[in-house]
């Protein structure tokens, strides 16, 4: 895997989270209720199916067909799982915007402009 | 519970445009989204969504093919289709078998069918330059009628060779008979005189030879049949032939040979030859003859016609008595279709009548073997549902067990075209060649047109005969069909129409086949009006009547003598009778003195010929009884006759007599009185028995008055025999046509006896142990047939009446009306066909053993 993996967008790395929160239950509409839930952001289902696929080709998800259900008509599900990948590029991801964090509370006479 | 589902025709959408691999994933979401805002939101906020989520995953990602995976399992999924398709028809062998016969036969006869509509509709089609070629015609008016005539004045002709650069050639065009000599004999020949750059122009291949050869008018072409004819196993090349045209003998060098003119050519050709040959010493301005031109590449016909205008206008300044009225280039793929409107022109119109009688037997079988395929394949269908049942409850869809079911008739029509085409090839078409007299052959490899309509057809039948049933079968419902309930509704009601309709079909042929030949029967057996017998008729040379007269005579065996021109059941012209007002068209027949007496012909009233009355030769003429009535005369002995623009008496009334064969009804004609020196043939009327022994004397005597031509000579009594060949060839077709028909609604009705009767047989069984007769067993497997074969027989009879009358009509002059006898035989055809093939199964049923049927499941 090259650098690419370790630039994800802001939608990108919420739907990884909440892939690797909702563990064995990540698939397109628990996804989209978890961030709408969590977030409050309301995601069409088709975003999040571009989003599950891109990280999935960028190898950061990787996908299996589960169960089905009443509502689903009858149909399986795509099941979406983190792989170590993913984990890595949310570590990443993170200790980068930290370093940034601290960086900027560490400047106190800093003027916040309305 | 109705809980509201998701909206059906997005849904519907969803599914359809989604690739395979996403498909599940992305409905099964997009419909739990639905019944969780259901929840949230309500019904119509969780439609309106359901909407939007469809549209916004309609992307390309989600629809894209996913190719990788499909091809590969295509391939898999057929050839399963294919080998279930194949164990399928070898476990229904029975049905099978019937259905490829039917189809084969049917397919066979569409072959015919087709070969022959082809090579008359479709002429002129094979000449490369073939778009640029064109007949030029000239319209003008005459006797006050506007009309197209298919030929130009040489003078014409010659100017559009000087002032046309747009053509590239212009080949005048004609053909008569000539006389080709060979050792003793003169043999007729068909010629046709044209230009050099023929050969170049058409797409007639100059095999051998010089391809300019016509450019010398002392040079002929000749095709490879008539090199052969001629010449048999010598090179033709640089011999020469002696050809007699217009009764000047001249010697010609073969300079090169050609191949035969195929049947779809207009363009006959025989022996070719100059142009010049024709019209030595001929005025150019007098001289007509056909005009074939080929334009230079890249003209087109439309930019000459004002030029052809002007053409026309200058002829009209000529002076010629006949003025054109306009130049016209027709095309040459239009000149035979065009040929009753362009008068004198190349190329002669199609007959309809037998494009007809052919396109719809040919239509009727196919119809016949396609309703057979329909039943049998519906009734084998309904046997198979549980296997239909239970891949549907796998997860079958509907679409493949149509493609599967499709595959399956594939097979099927795909056997029956082959076998079609054996039988074409090696069984009816040389069949069909013996009774048209045209040589049809099948190359499927080198035929275009052929391929794509075998092609044509195969698709055809196969989705005919196969989606009636597919669709049926396919669309069982595993749940009705597992609970024991309903099985596929509506086709019974199907199935007996077609089988009705089959059979009224048969009824209709095997009436037509009846009337057919009982009519060919009882023409071949009908008085002529006159004794042919014991008669024969020389063809004579001008001049020579009174010494070969002379010399039958001298002979013990011979009762009489006389001359004619033309004889009667050969030859008439026509003309036009008047008398007082009223004109009509007669028939026009000259004899001298002794013929009608010679031949037999009874006198009505008044009295025959004279020939020691002068006045007879000028100025009287006998009529026969049609002629009286058309006039409505009544015989005084003194009656005025105008016939063309001569008066002449009426001396005697002949009773009706066959001038013509019986397709023609007898019409008024006349018999006027020809002098020795005008007569072209001799009847000779021997005594029973010497007609051979006097002909050979005759051919001797011919030899030793005129020479080498050849004696030509023929018995009064088969006058008709090519007419009696040729309806006898219709009879057969109609016969042959009946007895397919018969076979195939035969095939068809076995097939669904047998089945029927093996879906029942527990039924049959159990009532057998409780005790039911053989009668009442058959009896119910009759009585589900006979109101169908009861129907068919009277709607057919009927149909018959009216069809059938008015081909018979069509058909021949005189026919014996449709009669009771004729309905009542094919009623009893029919029925002792259709009872003999049910009864194979009556048979079955009552032989069975119930033990042993109903112990084995």
């Amino acid at each position: 895997m090259g650098t690419k993996g370790t630039y994800i967008g802001e939608l990108e790395e919420l739907v990884l989270l909440v892939v690797g929160l909702l563990y064995e239950g990540a698939y397109g509409v628990s996804v989209l209720k978890e961030i709408k839930e969590q977030t409050g952001r309301e995601v069409n289902i088709s975003g999040i199916h571009s989003v599950m696929n891109r990280l999935e080709d960028k190898g950061l998800l990787r996908s299996e067909m589960g169960g089905a259900s009443n509502t689903r008509g009858g149909r399986r599900k795509r099941i979406y799982f983190l792989t170590a990948a993913g984990k890595n590029t949310l570590d990443q991801v993170r200790s980068v915007r930290e370093k940034l964090y601290t960086q900027l509370t560490s400047l106190p006479n800093y003027q916040f402009s309305a | 519970m109705s809980r509201p589902a998701p909206p059906k025709w997005p849904d519907r959408f969803l599914g359809w445009y989604c690739n395979n691999r996403v498909r599940e994933q992305v409905q099964g979401d997009a419909h739990e989204l639905f019944y969780w805002r259901l929840e949230e939101k309500g019904p119509a906020a969780a439609k309106r969504a359901f909407v939007w989520d469809v549209i916004r995953l309609f992307k390309w990602s989600n629809i894209k093919p996913v190719n990788d995976e499909r091809a590969p399992d295509h391939m898999a999924m057929f050839r399963s289709y294919f080998k279930i398709g194949l164990r399928n028809l070898w476990k229904q062998r029975m049905a099978s078998t019937i259905n490829v016969i039917g189809l084969s036969l049917a397919i066979g006869c569409c072959l015919v069918a087709f070969k022959f509509i082809e090579s008359s509709l479709m002429k002129d089609r094979f000449h490369e330059n073939g778009d640029r070629i064109y007949m030029a015609t000239h319209s003008a008016f005459v006797d006050n009628q506007m009309s197209q005539y298919g030929y130009l004045s040489e003078e014409v002709s010659e100017l559009m060779r000087e002032r046309f650069p747009e053509i590239k050639r212009v080949m005048r065009y004609a053909s008569q008979g000539v006389l080709v000599k060979k050792g003793e004999d003169k043999i007729f020949s068909h010629a046709v005189f044209t230009d050099d750059g023929f050969f170049e122009s058409f797409s007639f291949p100059v095999v051998s030879g010089d391809i300019n050869a016509l450019s010398n008018p002392r040079n002929v072409v000749i095709t490879e049949n008539t090199a052969l004819q001629f010449f048999g196993d010598q090179d033709p090349l640089g011999q020469i032939i002696t050809l007699d045209v217009n009764n000047q003998e001249e010697d010609f060098i073969v300079a090169a040979i050609c191949k035969d003119s195929p049947l779809s050519s207009s363009i006959r050709l025989g022996v070719i030859m100059n142009h010049l040959i024709l019209r030595e010493g001929e005025e150019p301005g007098d001289f007509n003859s056909g005009v074939l031109v080929e334009l230079e590449a890249e003209v087109r016909s439309e930019s000459l016609r004002p030029k052809l205008q002007a053409l026309a206008r200058l002829q009209r300044d000529l002076g010629r008595e006949r003025k054109y009225e306009g130049i016209e280039l027709v095309p040459l793929k239009s000149i035979s279709s065009r040929a009753n409107e362009i008068r004198g022109g190349i190329g002669t119109a199609p007959a309809i009548a037998p494009i007809i009688l052919l396109a719809s037997i040919a239509g009727f079988m196919l119809i016949l073997s396609t309703f057979n395929y329909i039943n049998i394949a519906t009734f084998m269908g309904v046997k198979r549902v549980k296997e239909i049942g239970v891949r549907k409850v796998i997860g079958g869809k509907r679409r493949q067990l149509v493609v599967q079911f499709l595959t399956e008739n594939l097979i099927v029509c795909t056997l029956s075209v082959g076998l079609g085409c054996l039988l074409a090839a090696g069984f009816f078409l040389p069949q069909f060649s013996l009774i048209s007299g045209a040589t049809f052959t099948l190359d499927l490899l080198h035929d275009r047109e052929l391929l794509l309509f075998v092609l044509g057809l195969l698709g055809f039948i196969t989705l005919v005969s196969g989606a009636y049933p597919a669709f049926i079968v396919s669309a069982v419902k595993p749940v009705n069909l597992f609970r024991g309930g309903e099985m596929p509704g509506g086709k019974k009601r199907i199935t007996s129409f077609l089988l009705s309709f089959q059979f009224t079909l048969a009824t209709v042929t095997i009436i037509a086949a009846i009337m057919f030949i009982q009519t060919n029967y009882v023409n071949e057996r009908r008085d002529w009006g006159y004794d042919q017998n014991d008669k024969f008729v020389v063809g004579l040379g001008p001049q020579v009547y009174p010494e070969m007269r002379d010399k039958a005579l001298e002979h013990p065996g011979v009762i009489a003598v006389a001359g004619s021109r033309g004889t009667i059941g050969k030859s008439y012209i026509s003309g036009r009778g008047q008398v007082g007002e009223h004109s009509a068209q007669v028939e026009v027949l000259r004899g001298d003195a002794g013929y009608a007496r010679l031949l037999g012909l009874k006198l009505k009233d008044g009295r025959y010929f004279d020939k020691e009355l002068k006045g007879d030769v000028k100025s009287s003429i006998m009529v026969n009884e049609a002629f009286m009535e058309e006039f409505s005369l009544s015989f005084s002995g003194d009656n005025l006759v105008r016939i063309d623009s001569t008066n002449y008496h009426i001396t005697g009334v002949l009773e009706d007599f066959h001038y013509h064969a019986f397709d023609e009804r007898i019409g008024p004609a006349v018999m006027h009185l020809v002098p020795d020196n005008e007569v072209t043939h001799m009847t000779v009327h021997t005594t029973n028995g010497a007609l051979a022994s006097v002909e050979a004397i005759l051919r001797k005597a011919w030899h030793e008055t005129v020479g080498e031509e050849e004696f030509y000579s023929y018995r009064q009594s088969e006058v008709f025999d090519g007419y009696f060949s040729d309806v006898r060839g219709v009879g057969n077709i109609i016969l042959f046509t009946a007895i397919l028909s018969i076979i195939l609604s035969v095939m068809g009705l076995f097939g669904l006896v047998s089945l029927s009767v093996s879906s029942k047989i527990k039924d049959f069984s159990i009532r057998k142990i409780l005790g039911a007769s053989a009668i009442q067993l058959s009896g119910d497997v009759y009585r589900k047939f006979i109101t169908i074969l009861g129907f068919a027989i009277v709607v057919g009879s009927t149909l018959a009446v009216f069809v059938i009358s008015m081909l018979l009509d069509s058909a021949y002059g005189y026919h014996a009306p449709i009669n009771l006898l004729s309905l009542a035989l094919a009623t009893l055809i029919l029925l002792a066909v259709a009872g003999i093939t049910i009864n194979t199964q009556v048979r079955y049923v009552r032989r069975i053993n119930p033990a042993e049927t109903l112990r084995s499941e």
